[in-house]
């Protein structure tokens, strides 16, 4: 009460005043409605947030929403099982829930509500027991014995109860449609009408008591049944017994078989005995642990039990559909099982089916079927419709060889192959072909060698089985058979790599002779297989094969299919040697077991043509070739055959590469030794004797490389060098020359048969060699006429080459584009032909070449 | 099961073998199938004919039920187009290729590549299992015919058969014999048990070769609208067989199952059938007019033919022939 409280409330107050609200702050407060949704929280019962995060919509949990205690991470106590084992807690699921678990939305409601075991899903209504019980009848006195079986149930219900589920069905009805239940009434009427005295038996009135509040026509599920299992009887005893058991009795197997085994932790074994779980130490033990077994568990006395729960058991077919009948459910107190006698004897004994009969072709074991068995069945049956004209009969047995083939097989190498193959030609060609086929071919091929008698007289050289290597392909003894004959075998002992080669050889020469043609053999060896590999390395196959079987091709073949002239003609047959494990995996014997090669090598049958035109001596046509070949362009005769060989796959195979100063040429490969040589034999015998000269003046123990470098440089000579020689040319060449700057496609050719000579010269180790060359009856010409042209025919044909930098391109030469005669285009499959980019590579690949020799040429100069 | 209608347009044509023998061809087209794989490039019937199989352009082989008309399997793993396809000789595996340079050794059941062959340096036209299919053997247009070890785990061929100047068009393995076409002309024939190559030269490019049954002939088509059978032994011509349209397509000819016919596709929608001894044309079958058919392949022991066309496959069969009924 003070002056200035006086000045402001001039009343005299009580208690203390309420604080004036502030209008601005009560809003919110005050008008709860208007929290917005975002803001409102929800609490629990003690009013902790019970949501939180913005959309999770996260319950409360652990301590103020962490998840941690009050104490933390740290647990609230920490008991050591080690010393009060017996104190261990066991826990419970309940022992960690919360209130709100045990909320009504927890997983543990307390509330009151119909647990599982009350619905339906598992209710066991009085069928089932019914079901256990007969069940446990079945087991015949055995105690114990699969108990846990009937005491285990299935999880899930079978498909069947699933789907009579689905249609409406419930457990505890019968299955059929509902009826109504209209008998029952009947039946409370007919049992009303009897006169009853005393009382009523309780259980009687209730039906009808039921039946009372049920409104009319409401229907009901059928009443369910008992299945009755029928069993087939298959002892002699009467009607319903049972003997005993004397397993049972005995009680011995049923103990282990109820026993419950289980492992504990540590591995020991357990099992328990007993008669069921939960009989203690000090409980009452069952009966049958001593097997006492008295009568008096039987029946004696057939009789249905007066148990009105068994309604449920027999009942006749008409049960359900009868709805006119008296007695629809054939329950009462009377026994009504009818006897009647069967329709068929009952089978004692189920019938056992014998297993079916094996087929006496019955085959348990899977075999492949093999594509040329069964042409070979397909053969037998259709005898009938097999064009035997066309067709030779074939002896299946044998494999279709030809002569050559047995000849290949036989490895009969002795007899003159190209004579033979003059004989089956001739045989096959009449006179009046042949000149057609001359007349096809407009300028037929140079065939002679004359001179050149050396390789006629050496059938050998075709020896196809040796293996093939190109230093046993250089015969430098061809003047003395015998002693080639020994240098064949010194050559072979060195691929098999003895160590003292010349051993084998016996001959009947005297020790200085021996040691001579030792030495002689082992430095001609040398310089001969050296030649072969720097020579191998520098050439390739592919331009090789395309020139000769383009030339062939060309000449022979062509011609020769253009006038449907089919067979020898166009026919061609190559040794091939298949990789031993391609043999192996076609199941075919190695045709060449000691070869190394692999792939095509030298020819035998192929080129026959020439090569028997050749060996059957100039009688046939080398003089009309010669007119022909000048009449016509002077390049074919030249690129005419040289030789038919195919580089032998060794060089393709395991081909050493020597240096990059040696560039690949399309030029040369393979050994020169055909008898099919084309070769303008004066310039061959031109450079043979300057080789020769060159090689005379070097040392023999020089490498060769040096005389590579001569015969290439003189081979590779520009055109103002070569003019000089040109003088001395004689006429025809000259008119070669010219003939040739026009043919470009012969260049390659040209230039292997240059190569060529380099092989075929004698080297200068020994006289004999040179002797050779000395014997020859042409005498050698001044000129080298053909190398100049090639060189001009580069110079023509790749005018821009210089301008690309040399790449140093190595690796095998693909095959030049195909001549636009042949009129072969790349084959699509399915969509219109284009042109294949392989086509143009070999373009591009050929310019590198040339770029590579003209480098090459620089530098020899 | 087998429908019996008849296309519309087929030509009655010469048929002059009526009178001598009656000889029953695959002439009756049974029913089509639309393989929904783009073009097909080639159909083949497996070892024993109960199964086919056809590669598609878009990248997939389909294995097909040809009795069923059902689609069995698809396997996919081929970069490009699928060229051909073979099928071992216990059904269990196959082997494709295809314009990703690689053949591709499948399993059947599961469709999974067992292995996958790369060395070919182009587009690989053919491919073939020898007889017990241990073997792979691919031609290519790298000329080349390389064969693949299905046994061993190397991945370099065991032998490449690089004889040929141009592409490799078609294959034929029999037990002992290596039967290639080129387009360079020649029809090839490797030997193993003489170790001998048998070339013939054709003179066109040959688009197909195929040994006759007893392996007497080879029947080659070529470039030039010609097919030729030539004698194994000799390279002589035992026939020839001309009228059809084959000058720019890859087309297939194939022998019938008794080896009394020849049979060809042709660029201009038809199939040809010829009397293999008189060289006359027995038969025209329409399939699609002016359209290319590619492929063509021949029962082993019926008188069933597929031929594809475009993206469809034809069933053909004759008159009589009544499908049995233990197709598993």
């Amino acid at each position: 009460m003070s002056a200035s409280s006086d000045d402001e409330h001039p009343y005299v107050k009580y208690g203390t005043p309420l604080e004036e609200i502030d209008e601005s702050e009560t809003k919110p407060s005050m008008l709860k409605s208007n929290v917005p949704v975002f803001d409102q929280i929800v609490t629990d019962e003690e009013g902790r947030r019970r949501f939180h995060g913005a959309f999770t919509g996260g319950f409360s949990a652990g301590y103020y929403n962490t998840v941690g205690t009050k104490e933390g991470w740290k647990p609230s106590t920490f008991l050591s099982s080690r010393s009060n084992k017996s104190k261990r807690k066991t826990f419970q699921a309940n022992d960690f829930m919360d209130d709100e678990d045990r909320g009504d939305f927890g997983i543990a409601p307390k509330t009151l509500s119909t647990s599982t075991d009350f619905t339906s899903k598992h209710k066991r209504n009085a069928i089932q027991e019914k079901q256990l019980n007969i069940q446990e009848e079945k087991m015949t006195l055995s105690f114990g014995a699969n108990l846990l079986d009937c005491l285990v149930l299935p999880m899930r219900n079978n498909i069947g109860i699933k789907m009579l589920k689905s249609m409406g069905w419930k457990e505890g009805q019968g299955l059929g449609p509902h009826v109504v239940r209209r008998k029952k009434k009947k039946k409370k009427k007919s049992a009303s009408k009897m006169k009853v005295y005393g009382c009523r038996l309780p259980g009687a009135d209730d039906p009808d008591s039921d039946d009372e509040n049920i409104p009319e026509n409401f229907q009901f599920a059928p009443k369910d049944m008992m299945p009755i299992s029928i069993l087939h009887k298959d002892d002699n005893y009467g009607i319903g017994y049972s003997r005993l058991d004397p397993t049972a009795a005995l009680h011995v197997k049923e103990k282990k078989s109820s026993a419950v085994k289980a492992r504990t932790k540590s591995g020991s074994k357990l099992s328990f005995y007993g008669q069921a779980f939960g009989v203690g130490a000090y409980e009452e033990e069952d009966d049958d642990i001593y097997a006492q077994d008295s009568m008096s568990n039987y029946d004696s006395v057939m009789s249905i039990e007066k148990n009105p729960d068994n309604t449920y058991g027999w009942t006749k077919p008409l049960a359900i559909a009868g709805a006119g009948h008296k007695e629809a459910i054939g329950y009462g107190d009377t026994p009504k099982i009818l006897f009647v006698h069967a329709k068929r004897e009952a089978k004692l004994f189920p019938k056992v089916y014998p297993p079916p009969p094996i087929p006496n072709d019955f085959d348990p074991y899977k075999r492949m079927k093999l594509q040329r068995e069964s042409k070979r069945i397909k053969d037998l049956n259709l005898t009938t419709v097999e064009p035997s004209t066309v067709l030779p009969p074939s002896n299946e047995n044998q494999p279709r060889l030809t002569s050559q083939d047995r000849e290949a097989l036989l490895e009969d190498n002795k007899s003159p192959a190209p004579t033979k193959k003059a004989q089956s030609i001739f045989d096959f060609i009449s006179f009046e072909d042949r000149q057609r086929m001359e007349a096809a071919k407009r300028k037929p091929v140079e065939l002679g060698f004359k001179g050149d008698n050396k390789i006629v007289e050496q059938p050998t050289m075709v020896d196809r089985s040796k293996p093939l290597c190109d230093a046993t392909s250089l015969k430098p003894f061809s003047n003395n058979p015998e002693k080639l004959r020994r240098y064949e075998q010194y050559e072979r002992a060195i691929r098999q790599r003895k160590k003292d080669p010349y051993s084998v050889i016996e001959s009947n020469l005297t020790e200085w002779e021996r040691k001579h043609e030792q030495h002689e053999f082992a430095r001609l060896s040398q310089v001969y297989l050296h030649l072969s590999t720097n020579i191998s390395s520098k050439f390739t196959k592919a331009s090789e094969n395309e020139d000769n079987d383009s030339v062939v091709q060309r000449e022979v073949t062509e011609p020769a299919a253009k006038m449907k002239m089919f067979g020898i003609m166009t026919h061609d047959s190559v040794e091939w040697h298949p990789d031993p494990l391609l043999c192996k995996r076609f199941n075919v014997p190695d045709p060449y077991p000691n070869s190394e090669s692999v792939g095509v090598s030298k020819p035998f049958g192929g080129f026959k043509i020439l090569a028997v035109m050749g060996s059957s001596s100039a009688a046939k046509t080398p003089d009309a070739g010669h007119v022909a070949s000048e009449e016509d362009s002077e390049t074919k005769s030249k690129t005419g055959i040289v030789s038919d060989t195919k580089c032998p796959p060794a060089f393709n195979k395991s081909r050493p590469f020597i240096g990059g100063r040696w560039d690949r040429k399309p030029v040369f490969a393979g050994p020169m030794d055909k008898p099919a040589e084309k070769e303008d034999e004066k310039s061959e015998k031109k450079e043979d004797t300057q080789t020769t000269q060159e090689l005379e003046e070097k040392s023999p123990e020089r490498p060769p490389m040096e005389l590579f470098k001569s015969i290439f440089a003189s081979s590779e000579e520009d055109t103002s060098s070569s003019e000089e020689e040109k003088e001395d040319d004689d006429d025809a060449t000259s008119d070669q020359n010219v003939k040739t700057n026009e043919q470009e496609e012969s260049e390659p050719v040209i230039k292997r048969a240059s190569a060529a000579d380099v092989f075929m010269r004698p080297i200068p180790v020994k006289e004999n060699i040179l002797q050779q060359a000395v014997n020859d009856p042409t005498p050698p010409k001044e000129s080298e006429p053909d190398h100049e042209p090639m060189e001009q025919d580069e110079v023509n044909e790749q005018p821009d080459e210089k301008n690309g930098s040399d790449d140093g391109y190595f690796g095998p030469i693909l095959p030049p584009v195909r001549p636009a005669s042949n009129g072969v285009e790349s084959v699509d499959r399915g969509t219109p032909p284009k042109h294949d980019k392989k086509q143009l590579k070999h373009k591009k690949k050929k310019k590198h070449e040339h770029k590579g020799k003209k480098k090459k040429k620089d530098k020899h100069r | 099961m087998f429908p019996h209608n008849k296309p519309s347009s087929k030509e009655e044509s010469t048929d002059k073998n009526d009178t001598t023998k009656k000889t029953l061809l695959p002439e009756q087209l049974v029913y089509t199938i639309d393989c929904k794989q783009g073009a097909v490039r080639a159909v083949r019937y497996n070892f024993d004919g109960n199964y086919c199989l056809t590669c598609g352009n878009d990248k997939t082989i389909k294995l097909w039920n040809p009795k069923k008309q059902m689609l069995i399997k698809k396997y996919t793993g081929h970069g490009y187009d699928v060229l051909d396809v073979a099928g071992s000789n216990d059904n269990s595996q196959l082997a494709s290729c295809g314009s990703d340079k690689t053949v591709i050794y499948w399993d059947v059941g599961t469709g999974q590549i067992i292995r996958r062959f790369r060395g070919h340096a182009g587009r690989i036209n053919c491919v073939e299992f020898n007889e017990e299919s241990t073997v792979i053997l691919s031609g290519s247009v790298d000329s080349s015919v390389r064969a693949w070890d299905c046994r061993s785990r190397k991945s370099s061929p065991i032998q490449i058969l690089d004889e040929a100047k141009d592409s490799i068009s078609s294959l034929q393995v029999t037990d002992h014999e290596i039967l290639t076409s080129s387009i360079d002309g020649k029809v090839r024939r490797y030997d193993l048990r003489v170790g001998t190559m048998f070339s013939d030269f054709i003179g066109s490019a040959v688009t197909s070769a195929k040994f006759s049954k007893d392996g007497q002939c080879i029947l080659s088509s070529a470039h030039d609208n010609t097919l030729r059978l030539l004698d194994v032994t000799t390279g002589e011509m035992l026939g020839e067989y001309t009228g059809h349209k084959n000058s720019k397509y890859m087309i297939e000819c194939g022998l019938n199952y008794k080896d009394d016919h020849v049979l060809s596709g042709s660029e201009d929608g038809l199939i040809y059938i010829w009397d293999l001894v008189e060289g006359t044309i027995t038969k025209r079958v329409a399939v699609r007019p002016n359209k290319v058919i590619h492929s063509l392949t021949l029962h082993p022991e019926e008188n069933l033919m597929i031929a594809a066309c475009e993206d469809k496959i034809y069933f053909f069969t004759d008159e009589n022939y009544e499908p049995p009924d233990d197709i598993g």
